[in-house]
């Protein structure tokens, strides 16, 4: 006989489930009919068209730029080795799709449901991942694989590594594939972004808050890894940072060309890091600034506030406001000590905890962003955002069912906060029908731009690559945004 | 009854949101997605509408840039209008348009060149003059003498 507790659990994870699917199958959907990019992609789909091996494109990776991600270089050519010449759409794009089904999927696996409040909440915060303006990080942008999108999907796979069997490290064997697998997701994410280090960050946070799945074995390997990878950039390799003049930025109300950051900030570098380090969290948790640019404030000075920036900006503070709220409550309302699945020592709830790993991610995300803020780069911390929002969301609900008015207050309040940040999620299809229009558009032009800047090559096996993306491009389906009603336009943004 | 309320009003706008999406993939599997759906344009429309990507796809096919086509009324202007794609790019003053047409398309004749750049002129689209002199034949000399919009 089921019991109906457990009933209304597999209902709840059901009804997640079921709308996790639906609305990762239609943006799954949106990233199959998107052309593969030209910008940031068509030159790494050559050089890998060049590089005679995965080896190879490894090797040459490292230690030759500021950066050290010889396996983002290495998946590139490993794809492209995969597409047998001829299935480049298929791969890329198939592998694009696929990157954003596991994140949804695992996103949803890291949320404790197992009661209708858990399941709203958990309603809530699919449409806050994917509503948030830094989603469009890992939809718009292909290199052409999205490497935040997948660097994502790891931190995810590492958080659901320390709260699995209820954050509780295993024994023997099983234990010990775990700690291997939270150290092998380390070093694969460090070795492809520089965000990949969140992984540690995770790891930590999640095992000092009490949710040990990887245990203190599993700390201590990841945290060796990440001692390693500092030794290899920074001593070995001598890989140093970006410098200042790599890349146009936002400050404040105008956007700086690299020559300007170099002169304004040449000799007071830490004010331009501080700057972009309070930007990058101020964009989570506000929806503003983006990419380091106050464009809502910009242009309501300049008179011209589109409908889209209130409602980006409102419900972001909206539900800032709903997180401290939950922390005041539950601060105020610290459980004594409890036994449950955490241990005889725990005063927090699953939820509180998952929280505090997610502030810590947010932060630690942002202060990552300190050479360069773009929203892409905290496309991460816009993840736990949303982990946070189904805590803090959580927590509100409990909260009012502490009488009838609190109850219509807290319902009201919920009603129109979710309704907002529906309308942000439904907002995504309309970005990237837009963004798809531009990069078909860029292939159209492509061979004269290219021409233009003498980078049109003249072998036979580049040139019937970009012919075949090109033809594939032109040849795909695509609405002009000029032609769809103007109301998505005003209300989605681009 | 509280608990039901709270949890109906916060469910609500995710749950139809997600009913919305599973209509929309519905849709998609019969091959109609409402959002990913191109409304069909012929070669004028599209370089009204800053298309470049069907413009080539269109000249590809065989369609002639030099044929006068109707641009439907809402599109570039308030009425129907019958131009060539290249007028239609100039009146859109999209010279990166202009710029696909003239790199897919047969070159214009000096005369046609000659028509082209004054229409340029006289909407004063200082980019596509800047196209369309790249593009000039040999033999063309600009004579605007008698030459007007062929739109309102």
């Amino acid at each position: 006989m089921i019991e109906p507790g457990s009933r209304a659990r597999s209902r709840s994870r059901t009804f997640v489930l079921v709308l996790a699917g639906v609305l990762a199958a239609a943006i799954a959907i949106d990233l199959w009919r998107m052309p593969v990019q030209v910008s940031d992609s068509l030159q790494e789909m050559l050089d890998a068209q060049a590089s005679p091996s995965i080896a190879t494109s490894f090797g040459n990776a490292i230690g030759t730029t500021s950066y050290l991600r010889p396996l983002r270089i290495a998946q590139i050519k490993a794809l492209f080795d995969l597409a047998q010449g001829r299935y480049y759409h298929l791969v890329y794009r198939g592998f694009h799709a696929l990157l954003i089904v596991l994140l949804i999927r695992l996103f949803v696996q890291a949320l404790p449901i197992a009661s209708p409040l858990d399941a709203a909440a958990a309603a809530v915060a699919l449409t806050v991942l994917t509503g948030l303006h830094t989603f469009l990080g890992f939809l718009r942008e292909a290199f052409p694989i999205n490497h935040f999108l997948e660097i994502a999907v790891l931190v995810l796979v590492a958080l659901n590594l320390t709260l699995s069997n209820g954050g509780v490290p295993r024994a023997r064997w099983k234990g010990l594939l775990i700690d291997l697998l939270a150290g092998i997701t380390f070093a694969v994410a460090a070795l492809t972004l520089e965000s990949g280090v969140l992984i540690w960050v995770v790891i930590a946070a999640a095992w000092i808050v009490g949710l040990r799945g990887v245990s203190t074995r599993g700390l201590i390997l990841v945290t060796a890894l990440l001692a390693g990878y500092f030794v290899l950039r920074f001593w070995y390799l001598d890989t140093g940072l970006p410098s200042l003049t790599e890349r146009t930025s936002g400050f404040f109300l105008e956007r700086l060309e690299p020559k300007e950051i170099q002169q304004r900030f040449g000799d007071r570098r830490l004010v331009f890091y501080a700057y972009n380090v309070a930007a990058s969290l101020l964009s989570v948790l506000f929806s503003e600034p983006r990419d380091g640019l106050f464009v809502a404030t910009r242009a309501w000075r300049g008179g011209d506030v589109h409908p889209h920036a209130y409602l980006t900006v409102l419900s972001s503070l909206a539900m800032t406001v709903v997180m401290a709220f939950a922390a005041i409550t539950w601060l105020r309302q610290r459980r004594p000590a409890q036994a449950g699945h955490y241990g005889a020592r725990s005063t927090l709830s699953r939820h509180a905890r998952l929280a505090i790993v997610a502030l810590v991610v947010i932060a630690a995300n942002a202060a990552l962003s300190f050479s360069y803020t773009k929203d892409d780069i905290i496309a991460i911390a816009g993840v736990f955002y949303a982990i946070a929002a189904f805590a803090a969301i959580r927590a509100t609900l409990e909260w009012g069912q502490g009488g009838v008015l609190r109850g219509l207050a807290v319902s009201i309040v919920m009603l129109t906060l979710a309704s907002a940040w529906a309308m942000r999620s439904s907002g995504v299809h309309h970005v990237m029908n837009e963004h798809a229009f531009r990069t078909r558009n860029d292939w159209a032009e492509l061979p004269l731009r290219w021409q233009e800047q003498g980078r049109w090559p003249k072998e036979p096996q580049p040139l019937a690559l970009i012919e075949q993306l090109r033809n594939d491009a032109i040849d795909a389906e695509v609405p002009n945004p000029q032609m769809v009603p103007e109301w998505r336009g005003l209300w989605y943004g681009d | 009854m509280v608990r039901r309320l709270i949890v109906a009003a916060t469910a609500a706008p995710a749950a139809y949101l997600g009913l919305l999406t599973a209509g929309m993939l519905l849709r998609a599997l019969f091959g109609a997605h409402p959002l990913w759906h191109a409304d069909p344009v012929n070669l004028s429309e599209a370089a009204a509408l800053r298309d470049q990507a069907t413009v080539v796809q269109l000249i590809r096919r065989g369609d002639d840039p030099y044929q006068r086509r109707e641009v439907r009324a809402d599109l570039l202007f308030n009425d129907r209008a019958d131009l060539t794609a290249f007028e239609a790019a100039i009146a859109s003053g999209r010279a990166e348009v202009m710029e696909a047409i003239l790199w897919s398309a047969p070159r214009p004749a000096p005369a046609e060149w000659n028509r082209l750049r004054c229409l340029s002129k006289l909407q004063e689209t200082d980019d596509i003059d800047e196209v369309l002199d790249r593009y000039k034949p040999e033999s063309a000399v600009l004579d605007c003498n008698g030459i007007t919009r062929p739109w309102k």
